[in-house]
């Protein structure tokens, strides 16, 4: 037998390695991420620190003074607000550093640390302080880390990342890699085998183990581990994305203009919209929406508001076509 | 984890500066190796394993200051694990005593530096030939390990292989003949009785 064949024989006889299920390394995964971020943010601590305590002997040295008047604050403690709660349907749970707890109404503010769970049947839309917004589908649970990365452990988180810069370095983790925004609107989606990304606005791009793959608005990319992703063409309206519409931030309607109110309602659903007629234009940017769409989604939003202005609309594939009303 | 661009410390320093990457690939190259160092001393027990591994791994976590590159990461790691499992056998009152090639000090050696040649004097059954393969492979790089399971348990063909690495067909025969060279260096440094079983 060839030298070449006796190993291929060997890891024949060896057969395939056992694997950990999915799960048991998702969970295994989430607690070392939480003791990494742990040490990591004691090491950060015991950082400044030394720098505080350097800063403060160079203070003393220079003027006792000066010393007392100028001590910097402490670095500021693990678990700062970053986020609200902005919106649920059902309840959901809350783990932080005082334990597991139930949350029943909206307003809660939500700090770096916090794990939420939406249990079935619950969803839920958290406002992050650099005017992102995440929508929680049910079923999936999250941990913020900061402003800028949150752990999605399972189910599906709906990131919008509204206004911000191409280049924040906003991150979704997940056992199968991690999901950076390129200035967009994404879906992220665990399921029990592979990771799903579906790209609604702008780009996003996948790194797992140092390879980086993207994708672009209307794709789709599904991750699962040892293959590469597989890329289809996805729709970025419809049925598939209406769960993000349950839980939009109201439009503030009051004293508002048409023009942004169709774009808010556009961008809800993934689509663009038109006049029928250009010559309406100027009509229709005079009138002064009045009133509060609180409980609706963009869709019945869509279907209140205009009558009361005299316009009607109706779809064409991905297109909302405005008219005057008959 | 060797042989790797990065070194083993390296990867421990990004991790302690907090790059998120490192962690992901820290995680994804440390987990299922240990995972299989745990099922193989617990009667293949896969929720005992999967406990055992992840109370190692962050354990190891929280120590990773003190690993100092001396010994490879995985062999560093198989340490937290060890005591684990011993642990675990200790809550669970469990009788079960499983003789491992590699919980012999010198096959640790030989796992650790793939380069000792001292011979291992009994002959190895079947079972105990597997269970060294498989801990043999995950001592090489995973690309490697990867590739030859790829190539001899699924069969696929050399181009294919190249395309999942991203490769060209004649640079994942090269590597396929790389990762041959580096799984008969260290399997003949751990049971060099395989000459005469396969000769």
């Amino acid at each position: 037998m060839k030298s070449d064949d006796r190993v291929g024989h060997l890891v024949k006889l060896a057969g395939r390695r056992p694997m950990p299920d999915s799960a048991q390394m998702s969970s295994a995964r989430a607690a070392a991420r939480a003791e990494w971020a742990r040490i990591v943010e004691r090491r950060a601590w015991r950082v400044s620190l030394w720098r505080l305590t350097g800063a403060a002997l160079a203070i003393v040295t220079l003027s006792s003074a000066i010393w007392f008047g100028l001590r910097p604050s402490p670095a500021p403690p693990p678990g700062i607000e970053i986020a609200t709660l902005q919106t649920m349907t059902g309840s959901l749970f809350v783990t932080g550093s005082e334990g597991r707890r139930p949350v029943t109404q909206t307003g809660v503010r939500l700090r770096s640390g916090d794990r939420i769970e939406t249990p079935e049947g619950s969803r839920a839309a958290v406002s992050m302080d650099r005017d992102i917004s995440l929508r929680l589908d049910w079923s999936t649970s999250v941990i913020l880390h900061g402003a800028d990365r949150l752990t999605l452990e399972r189910g599906a988180v709906y990131v919008d990342a509204g206004t911000l810069p191409r280049d924040f370095p906003l991150r979704v983790s997940t056992s199968f890699g991690s999901v950076h925004h390129v200035g967009t609107q994404f879906e992220v989606r665990l399921h029990d085998d592979a990771l799903g990304v579906r790209v609604r606005e702008g780009a996003i791009a996948i790194e797992r183990a140092g390879t980086r793959w993207t994708a672009r608005a209307g794709e789709r990319l599904l991750l699962a581990r040892n293959r590469p992703p597989e890329r289809q063409a996805i729709a970025t309206y419809g049925s598939d994305w209406s769960w993000i519409g349950e839980l939009a931030r109201p439009f503030p309607l009051e004293g508002a203009a048409v023009p942004r109110f169709l774009d808010w309602a556009s961008r809800e659903l993934g689509v663009r919209w038109d006049y029928a007629n250009p010559a309406m234009r100027h009509h229709v940017e005079e009138i002064v929406l009045h009133g509060s769409l609180e409980g609706l989604t963009p869709e019945e939003a869509l279907a209140a508001v205009l009558p009361t202005c005299g316009l009607a609309f109706h779809r064409e594939g991905e297109r909302i076509v405005i008219s005057a009303a008959r | 984890m060797r042989d790797e661009p990065e070194t083993d410390l390296e990867l421990v320093r990004r991790m302690l500066a907090g790059d998120e990457t490192a962690f992901e690939r820290f995680f994804d190259a440390a987990y299922p190796p240990l995972y299989r160092f745990a099922l193989m001393r617990l009667q293949s027990d896969r929720d005992a394993a999967g406990e055992v591994t992840q109370a190692a791994i962050c354990k190891a976590i929280g120590k990773l200051h003190t690993f100092r590159g001396e010994a490879a990461l995985l062999t560093w790691l198989c340490t937290f694990c060890r005591h684990e499992v011993y642990a675990w056998r200790k809550r669970h009152d469990s009788r079960l005593q499983v003789e491992l090639l590699e919980d012999d000090p010198e096959i640790r050696a030989a796992l650790e530096s793939l380069r000792v040649t001292e011979d291992v004097e009994s002959a190895l059954d079947r079972a105990r030939v597997a269970s060294l393969v498989q801990r043999v492979l995950d001592h090489l790089p995973s690309h490697y390990a990867s590739a030859l399971e790829w190539k001899y348990i699924d069969e696929i063909p050399v181009q294919e292989i190249g395309s999942r690495l991203g490769l060209g067909a004649k640079a994942a025969e090269s590597l396929l003949t790389r990762a041959r060279r580096a799984f008969r260096d260290a399997f003949q440094a751990m049971a060099p009785a395989w000459r005469e079983l396969h000769s």
